[in-house]
C-alpha cells in the first residue's frame, strides 16, 4: 500500500535530514522520496503527521527478552509488540536467555521465532564467554555465522581479567565487535542507586562512580592493547563518558551508549523509594552531568543522539523495598508520564505506525524466503551486521537492505 | 510515591514512617504526649482505654525483642488488641509477597500495623497500599530508619537536660548501616540542635553524610570534645567479613566507649545505647552500667513514647473527640 506522511517533522541523522518534509512510500514499502512526492506518485493512504516526529525505525541495542527461559515474565511476542509500539523496529538480544546464546542452533531459534511473529528484526548478540561464565570462550565464529552481530557477557561481568584479554583477541582475530557492561562486580555488590546524597539519606545501598571508571578504565586498557572493536553499554557516569571520549580521540575502535533513564532519571527522582526509579544500572546525579560537552566527546554515540537505541527500558520491580514485579516500557522523555506503568502513545498515530512497520515486515519476510512457521530464518545474512554501521541510528539499517529502492527502512512514526 | 505519605489532606499525621518531613511542633506534641503517658506506667492499673476495640498487628519480618516487647506493652496500655506475627515462620516463607501478607491481614479488620523489615522503604510500600482507614508505624526499615528509637532517644535526652537548642551530641558507630542514627539525626536537626557529630571510621559512615547536617569526625578524642549526649551505636560482628573494621580488639581500643574517652565529654554527659549492646566491643561495661547512662530510661520511655505515637495516628482515624473524653475519665 503506498503511503505518504506529511507535515511531520523528518529526523533522520544518518541521511543529515532534519526538518519538515514529507515522505513518501511505494507499494512494497520502501520510501521512495523525502521532501517533494516523485512525479506520478500517488499515496492510497496519507497520514497527517503535524506536530508529530517521523524518524526512521529506531535500534534497540540492548533489548533483554525473557524468552527463551522466562517466559512468565515476558515472551517474544509480547515484546516485539511493545517494541513497535514504541517506535523500535530492530532489537539486539542479549545473550542471558536461558540457555544463553552460546551455541549457533540457539541464535537461529531466536531469529526464526522473531521471524514468525514479524513485528520488529531480531539480530542476537552472542556470548562472549561460554554459558556467560567468563572462564572458557563461546564458538564466536559460529556464532557470528548463525546471525549475532556482536559478542557480549551481558551483565555478568568477565572478572578474570586474562580470559577478557583472550575474549578480546580472539573477537579481533575475525574482526567481530564486543559489546561491554562495564561494572565491577565487588564496588557495586548489592547496590540499588548512586552512592551519594540520597542513597545516605533513604539507607539504600549505594554503587559508587568508581564502580564504573574502574571497570571502564580496565577495558580501555585491553581494547588499546588487543585493538577489538568494542562498544561500552549503559554508560552511567559523566567521567566514564570522558574516558571513552578521550580514547576514541586517541584512535581507539570504540563507541558508548548512555540509557534513556539515565538522560532524564536521576537519584533525586527516586523519592520516598519509587520503584519505578530504579533501573538495573546505576543512577546517577543529574541529567546534565553528561552535558552536551561531554556526549560530544564520546562521539555520535553517546548522549542523547544515541538515546534512541536504548528507548526501551523494561524493568522489574525487584527492588530494595519489596516492590511488584512487572514489565514497563519506558520511552526516551517520558519522564512526565510518570506514574503509568505503561507508557501509551497517541491511539491513533500509533496505530499507523505499527501497520507500517507490519507490512514492511511481512515484506522483509518475504525477501528472505521464510516459508512460514516452523521453517529457520537462513542464518548469517542479515545478520552480517558491523557495529561501525549500527552506531548511529537508522544507519545500520539502511545498509542491511540498501539493495532496496529508497534510502530508508521502516520508517515509523515516532511520538511525542 | 508522594513525600507526604506520612499526612492525610488536612496535614495531621496518618502513618509514622520516618522523623524526615516532620515539623518541631509535631514532635514536641509527640514529646509531651509521652510525657503524660509516663504515669500511666506508675500506677496500680496500667490501662487507658485510647485504642480499646483496635486492633494492631506486630508485623516484625526482623527479629527484634525490645522494640517488639515495647510496642506490645504500649499497644495494650492504651487496651488495644495485640497481634504479634512471627513472619519468619508463617506465609511469606511459604512464597507469599508482602503485600499480599498485608492484605490478608488487612481482611481481618486490623487497625494499625507495627512493621520491621530488614529492607528499606518497605514501611513505605506498605502505606502506599493500605486503606485510609489502616495506619502503619515503622518500627525499623532497613538502614533507612527507626522513627520510634530516636523519638524515645530524644525524649530521654529532654529528660535529662531540657533545652535541645543549646546541646552538642555525638554519635557513635556504624553509622553506614544504622537506620537508628538516620533518624536520630533527623530528629535532632529538627529540633534544633546546633551541633551534631558522627564519630566512625571512614568506613562506617555513608558517603556525603555531612549533607544531612552533621559533622563527621573519626577520631574520639575531638569528636568528644565537650558534646552533652553522646549516642551508642550498635556493630554487628558481620561488619568484620566485610573488611569494614580490622578487628574487635582494634575497634574498641579506637571508637569503644570507656570510662577513659567519656572523659573528653562534658562532666554531665549522658550516655545513650539503642540496645542491644555489645559490651566490650563499642561500650564497656563500667560506662553502660554507670551514673552517665541512661540505657535503661531508655526502655521505658520507649513504651510511653511508643504509647503517645500510637495515640496521636490512631486518634486522627475516627470520631477523635469522644475517645479524648474517655482518655480522662
Amino acid at each position: 500500500m503506498s503511503l505518504a506522511i506529511r507535515g511531520g517533522f523528518v529526523c533522520d541523522p544518518a541521511n543529515r535530514v532534519n526538518g519538515k518534509r514529507g515522505v513518501y512510500v511505494d507499494a512494497e514499502g520502501f520510501v521512495v522520496a523525502v521532501g517533494r512526492a516523485p512525479r506520478g506518485f500517488k499515496a492510497r493512504r496519507t497520514i497527517d503527521a503535524t506536530n508529530k516526529i517521523v524518524c526512521p525505525g529506531l535500534i534497540d541495542l540492548r533489548a533483554r527478552l525473557r524468552e527463551p527461559g522466562q517466559e512468565h515474565k515476558a515472551t517474544l511476542e509480547s515484546e516485539l509488540r511493545a517494541a513497535v509500539s514504541g517506535g523500535i523496529t530492530t532489537l539486539c538480544c542479549p545473550p542471558d536467555t536461558m540457555p544463553v546464546i552460546d551455541t549457533p542452533a540457539m541464535a537461529q531459534m531466536i531469529q526464526s521465532r522473531a521471524w514468525r511473529f514479524g513485528y520488529a528484526f531480531i539480530h542476537p548478540l552472542g556470548a562472549l564467554t561460554r554459558d556467560l561464565k567468563g572462564q572458557h570462550l563461546a564458538d564466536m565464529e559460529a556464532l557470528d555465522d548463525a546471525g549475532c552481530v556482536a559478542f557480549t557477557n551481558a551483565m555478568t561481568p568477565v572478572t578474570d581479567t586474562l580470559v577478557m584479554r583472550r575474549a578480546m583477541e580472539y573477537a579481533a582475530s575475525f574482526d567481530l565487535v564486543v559489546f561491554l557492561h562495564s561494572q565491577d562486580p565487588w564496588l557495586s555488590a548489592n547496590g540499588c542507586c548512586h552512592e551519594g546524597e540520597i542513597s545516605a539519606r533513604l539507607g539504600l545501598p549505594g554503587i559508587p562512580e568508581a564502580a564504573e571508571t574502574v571497570a571502564v578504565a580496565r577495558d580501555l586498557a585491553l581494547i588499546d592493547q588487543t585493538r577489538v572493536r568494542a562498544h561500552f553499554c549503559g554508560l552511567s557516569s559523566a567521567r566514564a563518558v570522558q574516558m571513552v571520549g578521550e580514547a576514541q580521540r586517541r584512535g581507539l575502535p570504540v563507541s558508548a551508549d548512555v540509557t534513556a533513564h539515565h538522560l532524564h532519571l536521576t537519584e533525586h527522582d527516586i523519592g520516598y523509594f519509587d520503584t519505578q526509579c530504579q533501573v538495573r544500572a546505576l543512577q546517577r546525579r543529574r541529567a546534565g552531568d553528561f552535558g552536551p560537552g561531554n556526549a560530544a566527546a564520546a562521539g555520535s554515540a553517546a548522549g542523547s543522539r544515541e538515546a534512541p537505541d536504548n528507548v526501551r527500558g523494561d524493568r522489574r520491580g525487584n527492588v530494595e523495598s519489596g516492590g511488584y514485579p512487572g514489565t514497563r516500557l519506558r520511552p526516551a522523555g517520558c519522564r512526565r508520564y510518570r506514574g503509568h506503568m505503561h507508557f501509551r502513545p497517541p491511539a491513533a498515530l500509533a496505530i499507523a505506525a505499527r501497520e507500517y512497520v507490519f507490512a514492511r515486515t511481512q515484506h522483509a519476510v518475504s525477501r528472505h524466503r521464510v516459508r512460514g512457521p516452523g521453517h529457520p530464518y537462513p542464518g548469517g545474512r542479515a545478520g552480517r551486521l558491523r557495529i561501525r554501521k549500527i552506531e548511529a541510528t537508522g544507519r545500520a539499517q539502511r545498509t542491511r537492505l540498501s539493495s532496496g529502492a529508497g534510502a530508508w527502512l521502516t520508517a515509523t512514526c515516532s511520538l511525542y | 510515591m508522594k513525600q507526604d505519605l506520612q499526612f492525610d489532606s488536612s496535614g495531621r499525621l496518618k502513618h509514622f514512617l520516618t522523623i524526615e518531613g516532620l515539623s518541631r511542633q509535631t514532635i514536641l506534641q509527640i514529646l509531651d504526649t509521652a510525657k503524660s503517658f509516663i504515669s500511666v506506667g506508675q500506677r496500680e492499673i496500667k490501662k487507658v482505654p485510647l485504642l480499646r476495640g483496635k486492633t494492631v498487628v506486630n508485623l516484625f519480618f526482623e527479629s527484634s525483642t525490645r522494640t517488639r516487647t515495647t510496642f506490645e506493652i504500649a499497644a495494650k496500655r492504651l487496651s488495644a488488641d495485640v497481634i504479634n506475627l512471627n513472619v519468619a515462620t508463617s506465609s511469606t516463607s511459604k512464597g507469599e509477597t508482602l503485600l499480599d501478607t498485608v492484605r490478608n491481614l488487612e481482611a481481618m479488620h486490623t487497625d494499625l500495623f507495627v512493621v520491621r523489615h530488614d529492607r528499606a522503604g518497605t514501611a513505605h510500600l506498605i502505606a502506599a497500599h493500605v486503606p485510609p482507614h489502616v495506619r502503619i508505624i515503622n518500627a525499623g526499615d532497613g538502614a533507612h530508619a527507626h522513627p520510634t528509637q530516636a523519638m524515645l532517644d530524644a525524649f530521654t535526652i529532654r529528660e535529662a537536660k531540657g533545652d535541645f537548642r543549646k546541646l552538642r551530641v555525638a554519635i557513635v558507630g556504624d553509622i553506614q548501616h544504622s537506620r537508628v542514627a538516620r533518624s536520630q539525626i533527623h530528629a535532632l536537626n529538627t529540633l534544633g540542635v546546633p551541633e551534631i557529630r558522627v564519630i566512625a571510621p571512614r568506613t562506617l559512615l555513608p558517603t556525603a553524610i555531612e549533607r544531612l547536617g552533621v559533622v563527621p569526625h573519626t577520631d574520639m578524642r575531638t569528636g568528644l570534645d565537650g558534646v552533652d549526649v553522646v549516642m551508642m551505636l550498635r556493630l554487628q560482628h558481620e561488619r568484620m567479613s566485610g573488611a569494614l573494621i580490622p578487628s574487635e580488639q582494634e575497634y574498641f581500643n579506637l571508637y569503644g566507649l570507656t570510662l577513659e574517652k567519656l572523659a573528653y565529654a562534658k562532666r554531665d554527659a549522658i550516655v545513650l545505647h539503642p540496645g542491644p549492646m555489645n559490651r566490650g566491643l563499642e561500650i564497656d561495661s563500667a560506662v553502660a552500667d554507670g551514673p552517665q547512662s541512661v540505657i535503661l530510661p531508655q526502655v521505658t520511655n520507649g513504651i510511653a513514647v511508643r504509647m503517645a505515637i500510637m495515640a496521636l495516628i490512631m486518634g486522627g482515624s475516627a470520631e477523635p473527640r469522644s475517645r479524648r473524653a474517655e482518655a480522662n475519665p
